[in-house]
């Protein structure tokens, strides 16, 4: 089944694309018609293919190919600062410099040789090399133009052999100064010349007669290992070579001798540097040598990034920002502002879609409605001059329409009434009798009152009253306060008040919003 | 009422919390502390708050209180007790395959859930993520019906 998928996968003209719909004898044979070819194993992108010839400009395989020679070619950039630099190979730091050749799929160990990737260099520069160099390119399709970056030229590898050949010289020159094992320059790779290091080794001058001279007189078995003798030889010729690789040694040997538990060399005395001083520009000085673990180089790097706080997490921006403005506040430079009462986290609401500063918006304009909302109903309704027309057809008589607001509680007959039309005033007989009439006739004014049964029906059970002239605001006031009163009533609730002067419409007002306030909402 | 979490009532607490709350989860409970659900909720983040607070602080919002009205209507909480976390005053939302995304409705089951859930936020937030999938099964996490708020 895996097989029949990846034949479809990689065949974008077969007929179906659909896995699984045709049976599988057809599957196979189609894909022995299409690519015709077993499988072969790709060593860039590490997978068995059936698709022969093709898979080599396959995207996948293009970006394996390109990440592979990019890291090899890593590689070879060390080999080649060695081979612009030859310097001495210390044996114990052979192990790291092998490597494997992609090409030849042959590791290739400095195992005897005297100088630093030597036999890499060998190896590079061989015509078998080439040879596998070509055929690999051929066959992952590599690009035959790259060829010479994965190679050393032979003018390249003479001028090599040349300054590798200069450094024996001078190396078997000082060594026959001083009585001492043979050993080349004992030079570290890992050494590198390091400005700051000359400097000290400098300083240190001084210090390395006196070395020779107890090397010349006292023990050797205060030397643990093999190298503090490969060293000194060295360090008596260092202030007198003036090349790269002496200075190398003697930096090395400065650090050495310091590093040392025994006080022979390098104490307070003698005005060698402190061990710990020395100790950390060794760390230093690993830290800036390009070396072949590249593991360790590597390794330290994930260390420091991990440290850092990811910088597209989310609200990153945000973070730093408030960050050194606390720090700023820890300090009393800033003084610690207060956040405004409107401020609003970034949220994602509910039942809004859209980004968040669109639901934040909109939550804003919410508040504010329902802001307007509570404004509104305390203020009373629109107080405006109506007369109805059909109040005005009525008898010919001059009518003044009271509208009155009214919360109280509605009743059935109420309701009814309002449904009707609201620009009536309700007042039950019995109430028009005693006090409105009493009241009417105390102020001046018209006032109709009138009871409605039914819808559009008027039953002008009240009276006309004629109190002269204009409604007066206390007269006003008292008919309202009666027709509250008295709760059995069951007044219509939504009458409203009209009054012609804007005097009396102020009182009117303010009887309303009073009446809002004690009787509460409906 | 839990002693050992913060409870806050007013706008400018909460406010304050969300904005130092720097590069850590923030869980903000609303509820009310004598709800029976939202003192088992309550219970349980007073257990765990210690063992996230390396990346997480927990406080209590108490849903009674006037002042934070504001934020119990920007929030969308009509049940109690809900958790909603945020980072870095940014609001993190988790899709547990209920119908509210944007905040935890209900109590945990167990202590472990809980770091759980506070885990999968803090994970997705330094990625990057503004949502994160809630790693808890189906049948741990409390079941609601989410209905129209004018209904």
């Amino acid at each position: 089944m895996a097989e029949n998928w990846r034949g479809e996968c990689s065949n974008p003209n077969a007929k179906t694309l659909v896995p699984g719909k045709q049976d599988d004898s057809s599957k196979k044979n189609k894909k022995k018609k299409e690519t015709g070819s077993q499988f072969e194993f790709c060593t860039v992108c590490n997978l068995n293919h059936d698709q022969g010839q093709r898979h080599k400009y396959f995207p996948s395989h293009k970006k394996s190919l390109s990440a592979c020679l990019s890291r090899f070619e890593s590689k070879l950039a060390d080999v080649r600062f060695f081979l612009r630099n030859p310097a001495a190979l210390r044996p114990e730091h052979a192990s790291r410099n092998r490597f494997w050749c992609i090409f030849c799929d042959v590791d290739v160990e400095e195992l005897g040789s005297s100088f630093a990737c030597s036999n890499a260099i060998n190896h590079l520069s061989s015509v078998d090399h080439l040879k596998s160099l070509k055929h690999f390119m051929w066959k992952y399709g590599g690009g035959m133009d790259r060829l010479d970056s994965f190679r050393i030229l032979d003018a390249d590898v003479t001028k090599w052999r040349k300054k590798c050949a200069t450094l024996k010289k001078e190396a078997a020159l000082s060594e026959d100064r001083c009585h001492g094992p043979l050993s080349g320059l004992s030079n570290d790779i890992h050494r590198e010349p390091n400005i700051g290091i000359v400097d000290h080794f400098e300083d240190n001058y001084t210090v390395y007669p006196l070395k020779s001279s107890i090397l010349n007189g006292v023990t050797p078995l205060q030397y643990n290992t093999n190298e503090q003798q490969i060293l000194y030889p060295e360090i008596a010729g260092g202030p007198n070579a003036g090349s790269l690789p002496t200075k190398l040694v003697s930096s090395n040997a400065s650090l050495h001798s310091a590093d040392d538990s025994n006080g022979v060399e390098g104490n307070v005395h003698s005005g060698a540097a402190p061990p710990w001083l020395d100790s950390s520009e060794h760390s230093l000085v690993d830290y800036n040598i390009k070396s072949f673990s590249v593991n360790v180089a590597s390794h330290s790097n994930k260390l420091e990034k991990s440290r850092k706080l990811n910088p597209k997490r989310v609200g990153a921006a945000w973070a730093e920002k408030r960050k050194i403005e606390m720090e700023l506040e820890k300090r009393g430079e800033i003084a610690k502002k207060e956040c405004d009462s409107g401020w609003l986290p970034n949220f994602g609401r509910v039942w809004q879609s859209g980004s968040r500063k669109e639901s934040r918006r909109e939550f804003e304009m919410e508040k504010q409605t329902l802001l307007k909302k509570e404004t509104e109903s305390e203020i009373s309704k629109e107080i405006q001059p109506y007369i109805s027309k059909r109040i005005a057809c009525f008898a010919g008589v001059r009518y003044l329409t009271l509208w009155i607001r009214v919360l109280l509680e509605s009743g059935d007959i109420a309701l009814s009434l309002m449904e009707s039309s609201s620009n009536m005033v309700v007042v039950p007989p019995a109430l028009i009798d005693e006090r409105i009439r009493a009241a009417v006739l105390a102020g001046r004014g018209e006032i109709l009152f009138c009871v409605m049964l039914a819808r559009n029906t008027v039953q002008a059970k009240g009276e006309v009253l004629h109190a002269g002239g204009r409604v007066g605001e206390e007269v006003l006031m008292a008919i309202l306060r009666s027709l509250m009163i008295d709760r059995h009533a069951r007044i219509n609730t939504r009458a409203v008040a009209v009054c012609p002067a804007p005097a009396a419409a102020a009182a009117w007002a303010k009887f309303g919003r009073k009446k809002m306030a004690m009787g509460g909402q409906r | 009422m839990s002693y050992v979490l913060t409870t806050l009532t007013k706008k400018r607490e909460v406010d304050s919390v969300i904005r130092d709350t720097i590069d850590k989860v923030l869980v903000l409970r609303f509820g009310r502390a004598s709800d029976a659900e939202c003192m088992q909720l309550d219970d349980i983040l007073a257990k765990s708050a210690r063992e996230v607070s390396k990346f997480a602080t927990v406080a209590l919002v108490d849903i009674d209180s006037e002042d934070v009205q504001v934020y119990v209507k920007y929030f969308d909480i009509t049940l109690t007790p809900s958790s909603v976390f945020f980072f870095n005053a940014h609001h993190m939302k988790m899709d547990c395959g209920t119908a509210d995304h944007t905040k935890w409705i209900g109590a945990f089951r167990r202590k472990q859930d809980f770091i759980d859930v506070v885990e999968a936020n803090y994970r997705g937030a330094m990625k990057g993520k503004l949502i994160v999938n809630c790693p808890l099964p189906p049948e741990r996490i409390p079941r609601y019906q989410l209905l129209y708020k004018d209904m």
